[in-house]
């Protein structure tokens, strides 16, 4: 295991990357005034300096205990795993006992009520993942199976709100019992768009014999056939083309009334129910029309889960198809191990994924709406990928939802990864998705949402300077 | 109760007033970048409230818009944002801000203050004229577009309405297609090739678009708005309601013409703004249906179940707009709001403010929230 000063380094760095994205230059300059120790309890206790002081070392259950809500820059954070107010004079607890926000000492020493340092951790170094062993029929760890989820806590971005907390801090805006206000320290929220490019042909064999089997399927619970998906048999036959390769261009010409860009992650190689169902003629003219401001990725084939070699065949096909170096990516069907994938991206060039996240689920499954370079708790190496966990998927989207989520994040700051296949963008066989993607474009555009390519974000990650 | 120019402290008030009475949600932001860029000399903003006992209960903006002729850039005012609280209602308040509003705009040099609204009564008593009324065009991808229409309006319909709705848009869709095969839609793209002539997607608006502003008003009579880059920039980029896509149509490197279109939040889409100038009329003809035949196939791509543009005169322009429509399977109704008018007595453009076959007018003066 990781010693723990090394540990808070590498945090601490991931601080760092998202309050470039997030938070104005000077907030940058002065997170690396040495505000912030990182130090056992105890010592952070003793210590009589006005510093904020994050306690290492204090363990945290796996199940989160005892969560409450604190007022904060107009919404409220969400923290669990108590510290206690340290015992001896000179301590005080803000903004009240019941539901703390910090210590403080008459010293200036400030501590956060909560077990920050292991919270985040666990959560950007996949602890539920190491520690419950249970995987679906895709090997991925399950939704049901996660405890944050089970605790009603997967929506909230602990790490954006402890960062915001941290800032506050260190510009002396935990002042008593007043809500802490960090408005004109944040920068617009950022999102990160794309588009797994699963299905471009609706009139495949595969795509059509699901098509004909869900029009089936309600005769087995004695309801009426799904006449929707028998209608788009032909239509798709027909026009093939029509809500999946056109709605990708439909998708970017949407895009580009707000201003805003995307990547789109090709699917290509093996093909099958699981992989690349159009062939790569047409996953190849995709990548032709899709004009420079936008960028191409890669969305990994079901069957190079783990396979080096199958994965540096696709991403070099994709590349032969024009789209220059890719260096982006997220993984079909969301097929990933975090405790293994990471190498494998690594050596194949990949330095951007979006791959961690919840099919069925929009939440923050490592607890954060922005990047971090994942950690090998093992080892101690930090691999040179820069992962944005996947926050909204299409079908889970939810109005009010979404735009709950978003505002909280312009309130504490962040970067949120959405994905929108082009086959749920405007395809009357899915009435209940048409006018969502717009929904959500206007909602981000109304408050204010700058959109980021993932070649931008490493840009920013990569142009700051070392600590 | 005191007839005054809105103060700074007051916007969220007044835009309080609006979205209460109108349902809608429309923020500060979004007040001032309608109303708060132009400011007269002493940085009040040409806005009228009444207000009664401290409370806000009727309101009057202008929106000074420049128009260009043949004979250069003059300034008008839109008129926007009317409403009185229905409790103060016939007690002319329409018309003591007007009176402060007359003044304000002969004070800034306006030469005529013009708009459209339903409201004609009003309007007519303050002064105002009805010269022309709003027509449409629209083409229909879907059924569901004349639904789609008063979805935006806020109202649902009963289900036998849904239906007879639904056929009435399938017949449109029916219509549109059919228009298209018949006026060989395809045939400005040919023509405009063979004379060399690119249509392009603009993600900025290009600063070339003052010159097209300038040479279409030496080449066509009559007056049109100032299509300079500032006011597009403002008007369709930085719209805080919906943003226009723009898409340029260049003969070598030279810009000759310009669209702006939305898809808006019930999925319809809008011709917010077009304009053309080349060697000739034909070839503007062709041009426009390029420009609208692109716009039309993307939107058709971004979801839209149709696409909408205004005609507010016979401008000659305005015709060759709607034979270009006609071709790409746009229908001309004729059915909209009221253009309302003031001209003042002392402007030396009367003959042609005072001759609306003469305005060259498009959404673009809508009031913003769908371009």
């Amino acid at each position: 295991m990781v010693e723990p000063g090394r540990l808070a380094a590498w945090l601490h760095a991931q601080f760092r990357h998202n309050l470039a994205l997030g938070f104005t230059n000077e907030c940058v300059r002065r997170f690396e005034a040495n505000a912030i120790r990182y130090l056992p309890l105890a010592e952070a206790v003793a210590l009589r300096q006005p510093v904020v002081a994050v306690p290492t070392g204090v363990p945290a259950p796996l199940e989160p205990a005892g969560a409450w809500r604190v007022p904060f820059n107009g919404t409220s954070l969400t923290l669990w795993n108590r510290i206690a107010c340290p015992e001896g004079p000179g301590w005080s607890t803000f903004p009240v006992p019941d539901t703390p926000l910090f210590h403080r000492h008459e010293s200036g020493t400030l501590l956060p009520a909560w077990n920050l340092f292991a919270n985040l951790c666990d959560m950007l170094l996949f602890r539920e993942e190491r520690e419950l062993t249970k995987r679906d029929e895709h090997g991925r760890f399950p939704l049901a199976s996660s405890p944050r989820y089970k605790a009603g806590l997967l929506r909230v971005p602990a790490f954006n709100e402890a960062l915001a907390f941290l800032v506050a801090a260190i510009y002396e805006r935990c002042a008593g019992a007043s809500e802490p206000r960090i408005d004109d320290l944040l920068l617009p929220p950022k999102i990160v768009l794309s588009h797994d490019c699963d299905i471009l042909h609706g009139g495949d064999r595969i795509t059509q014999a699901i098509r004909l089997f869900n029009f089936l399927r309600p005769l087995t619970r004695a309801r009426a056939p799904n006449l929707r998906k028998l209608w788009h048999i032909p239509v798709n036959m027909v026009a093939p083309r029509r809500h999946y390769f056109d709605n990708a261009t439909g998708m970017l010409e949407l895009e580009r009334q707000y201003a805003y860009r995307s990547v789109f992650y090709i699917l290509n190689g093996t093909g099958g129910r699981f992989g690349a169902r159009g062939g790569p003629e047409i996953s190849g003219e995709l990548v032709r029309s899709i004009p420079g401001g936008w960028e191409v990725g890669m969305h990994y084939n079901y069957d190079t889960f783990g396979d080096s070699a199958r994965f540096l065949e696709q991403k070099a096909e994709i590349e032969g198809f024009g789209a220059g170096p890719v260096t982006s990516g997220r993984a079909h069907y969301l097929r990933f191990d975090p405790l293994q994938s990471f190498r494998l991206l690594q050596s194949s060039g990949i330095r951007f994924d979006e791959s961690v996240g919840y099919a069925e689920y929009a939440g923050y499954r490592c607890g954060i709406a922005g990047v971090f370079k994942p950690l090998d708790p093992a080892t101690g190496t930090v691999h040179d990928v820069l992962e944005l966990p996947m926050t909204f998927m299409d079908r889970t989207i939810e109005p009010g939802g979404f735009e709950a989520m978003v505002k909280h994040i312009r309130r504490v700051g962040g970067t949120l990864s959405i994905l929108y296949h082009p086959g749920t963008f405007h395809n009357t066989e899915e009435p209940e998705l048409v006018g969502g993607y717009h929904a959500a474009l206007r909602y981000c555009h109304g408050i204010g949402a700058e959109s980021l390519l993932p070649r931008e974000v490493l840009r920013v990650v990569d142009g700051m300077a070392p600590a | 109760m005191e007839v005054r120019l809105i103060q700074e402290s007051e916007i969220d008030e007044c835009n309080a007033m609006h979205n209460a009475y109108y349902g809608k949600n429309r923020t500060a932001a979004q007040w001032r970048w309608e109303f708060a860029r132009w400011r007269l000399p002493d940085g009040s903003i040409p806005y009228a409230i009444v207000q009664d006992a401290g409370r806000i209960v009727g309101t009057q903006a202008l929106i000074p818009i420049r128009f260009i002729d043949a004979d250069g850039v003059f300034l008008t005012a839109k008129s926007e944002d009317t409403l009185i609280d229905p409790g103060y209602r016939g007690k002319n308040l329409f018309g003591s801000m007007y009176e402060l509003l007359f003044r304000v705009a002969r004070e800034g040099g306006v030469q005529c203050i013009w708009g459209f609204t339903p409201a004609r009564g009003a309007f007519t008593k303050a002064g105002f004229d009805f010269p022309a009324d709003t027509s449409q065009l629209l083409l229909a991808f879907s059924p569901a577009c004349l639904l789609d229409n008063f979805t935006q309006q806020g109202s649902s319909q009963p289900p036998l309405k849904r239906v007879l709705y639904g056929a009435a848009g399938m017949a449109a869709v029916a219509g549109s297609a059919m228009q298209r095969i018949l006026q060989s839609s395809s045939k400005p793209q040919r023509e405009g090739a063979a004379a060399g002539i690119r249509v392009a997607a603009l993600d900025a608006v290009p600063e070339e678009v003052t010159d097209l502003s300038h040479r279409f008003a030496a080449r066509w009579p009559g007056i049109t708005i100032f299509r300079d880059a500032a006011f597009y920039r403002w008007r369709l980029r930085d719209n805080p309601h919906t943003p226009s896509s723009l898409l340029g149509a260049y003969a070598g490197g030279k810009l000759v013409g310009i669209v702006a279109f939305v898809l808006n939040r019930s999925g319809m889409g809008f011709i917010v703004d077009v304009i053309a100038c080349n060697a000739d009329e034909a070839l503007d003809r062709t041009v426009i249906g390029m420009l609208l035949g692109e716009a039309s196939t993307r939107l058709r791509t971004m979801g839209a179940s149709c696409v909408r543009a205004w005609s507010v005169s016979d401008h000659p322009f305005d015709q060759l707009v709607r034979q270009a429509a006609k071709t790409q399977g746009f229908f001309h109704l004729k059915r909209g709001h009221g253009v309302v008018r003031y001209t003042r007595d002392a402007t030396d453009r009367a003959a042609p403010l005072n001759d609306i076959r003469q305005w060259y007018v498009t959404r673009l003066y809508s009031e913003g929230t769908d371009g």
